[in-house]
């Protein structure tokens, strides 16, 4: 494999520990799966929230998280949801949002961020909205951290691309399990992808599949994110393994 | 001045919205020809003007409104995935770490930077690839015309050519690609002199 994987923390997740993970994944594997994620980029916290999978609602969602259990069922007790700015902004918007730009002139608001903070949430919040897979279809995946506000400002982002990428497996994983079937998109995979997959799994760094293929290695980079995310793969070893595993390359 | 809107603000922001839609009217219908499709005959506006959209607007020192871009995730439909795929089919992004940039459009700015490109443009590039760094984003890529290579490297962006088609009525466009990263915004901060912004400065201003 090539070295320069695009993916940082996920030292302490194994290509063998995500190919396990796929198969029909229980909601305690993905809270594994999420927690040895967290662990590998230093965050305290995570919640995947799906309230619009068919026979899912908002006060019924599909729900990966970390936190205590008594937090969560006092905030589904509470109605919190209803008031949650989280809520309130990443239902519409699609791009990341940090939990410091909240308006807190609501006094709800502020009674619960000052719970959350009391029952050890974390300091700290970015939510990652996201769409798909079928109309109308969304999820909040958010992240959480004890840092300072310093600390934090650098390390969100450094981190955040790779949130927009942890918070897209975790959605394809969970639409897999309330449909049938996979959501690998086989022909959408274009012939310049399947090329620069074909490479990486030859062990080529991108700069060598770059003058192999006669493009820039920004180009190689873009053309294998976009593999990954057609795959509904983490990294490019995942996208590898996936790859080859449906016939694309051998 | 840049301002950063999301198509679901529609209803808060109506007049900035109409001014912006109106002059992409005057730009790609009216100047360019384009095929495009019209609402109330005044407003160009398409299906990929939805709640996800994101939009950048330049307003002048009065507060006109003087040049605006749009920006879609490639994870979501886009125009590369849609009128664009027939010219180039071995082009096909799709992740949610690759944006596309549509309907850059620049009109009555009197302000030029010491690049010889006008204060707008130069800002709305800033502000495209500060709003990457700012959300997580790897890559930028656009379908432009070769007109445009020359006001690219004035601004201090790489020559992004993928691809190349050639149109009956419209001569060649290209498929750009752009690496967002600091790197970036040093070479286009330098090169357009629009020092003193960096992109955490830059939350979601308020409307002008």
């Amino acid at each position: 494999m090539g070295v320069d994987d695009d993916i940082l923390g996920l030292a302490t997740l194994g290509i063998h520990d995500l190919l396990r993970f796929e198969k029909n994944p229980s909601v305690d594997d993905f809270t594994e799966v999420v927690r040895k994620i967290l662990d590998g980029y230093g965050l305290r916290n995570a919640v995947y929230y799906c309230p619009t999978f068919r026979s899912r609602a908002m006060d019924d969602p599909f729900l990966v998280v970390t936190y205590q259990p008594e937090w969560v069922s006092h905030y589904i007790r509470s109605n919190y949801a209803a008031v949650d700015p989280v809520v309130n902004i990443g239902a519409r918007s699609l791009l990341p949002v940090d939990w410091s730009r909240f308006d807190r002139s609501n006094r709800k608001v502020v009674k619960l961020f000052n719970e959350s903070r009391e029952a050890g949430v974390g300091a700290q919040g970015l939510t990652i909205p996201i769409r798909g897979a079928e109309n109308g279809m969304w999820a909040l995946f958010s992240v959480t951290s004890n840092d300072s506000d310093v600390e934090w400002a650098r390390h969100r982002r450094q981190i955040v691309a790779d949130l927009v990428l942890i918070g897209h497996f975790v959605h394809q994983k969970a639409f897999e399990l309330h449909t049938s079937g996979e959501v690998v998109d086989l022909n959408a995979i274009t012939r310049r992808e399947t090329e620069a997959l074909a490479w990486t799994a030859e062990g080529k760094a991108i700069a060598d599949i770059a003058t192999l293929m006669h493009i820039s290695a920004e180009t190689v980079k873009a053309h294998l994110d976009s593999a990954r995310f057609k795959l509904g793969a983490l990294n490019r070893v995942h996208a590898v393994a996936k790859a080859i595993r449906n016939g694309i390359i051998s | 001045m840049l301002m950063q809107v999301e198509g679901y603000q529609r209803a808060e922001h109506e007049d900035i919205f109409d001014k912006m839609f109106r002059q992409r009217k005057l730009i790609f219908h009216d100047q360019k020809q384009w095929d495009v499709k019209l609402v109330d005959d005044e407003y160009e506006i398409d299906e990929y003007d939805r709640d996800d959209t994101c939009y950048l607007i330049s307003f002048d020192r009065r507060g006109e409104l003087v040049g605006s871009l749009r920006m879609i995730s490639t994870a979501m439909p886009h125009m590369m995935s849609g009128p664009f795929k027939k010219m180039f089919p071995d082009i096909g992004f799709r992740s949610p770490l690759i944006w596309e940039v549509t309907r850059f459009v620049v009109l009555g700015d009197q302000s030029v930077q010491p690049n010889r490109v006008s204060t707008a443009a130069c800002e709305l590039l800033l502000g495209a690839c500060q709003f990457g760094l700012r959300n997580g984003i790897r890559h930028m890529t656009s379908v432009y015309e070769p007109g445009m290579l020359r006001l690219y490297r004035r601004c201090g962006l790489p020559n992004p050519e993928l691809a190349r088609h050639r149109t009956e009525r419209h001569g060649s466009v290209s498929v750009g690609l752009w690496e967002v990263s600091e790197a970036l915004e040093a070479s286009i901060l330098a090169a357009t002199s629009l020092g003193g912004f960096s992109a955490d400065d830059r939350q979601t201003p308020r409307a002008a």
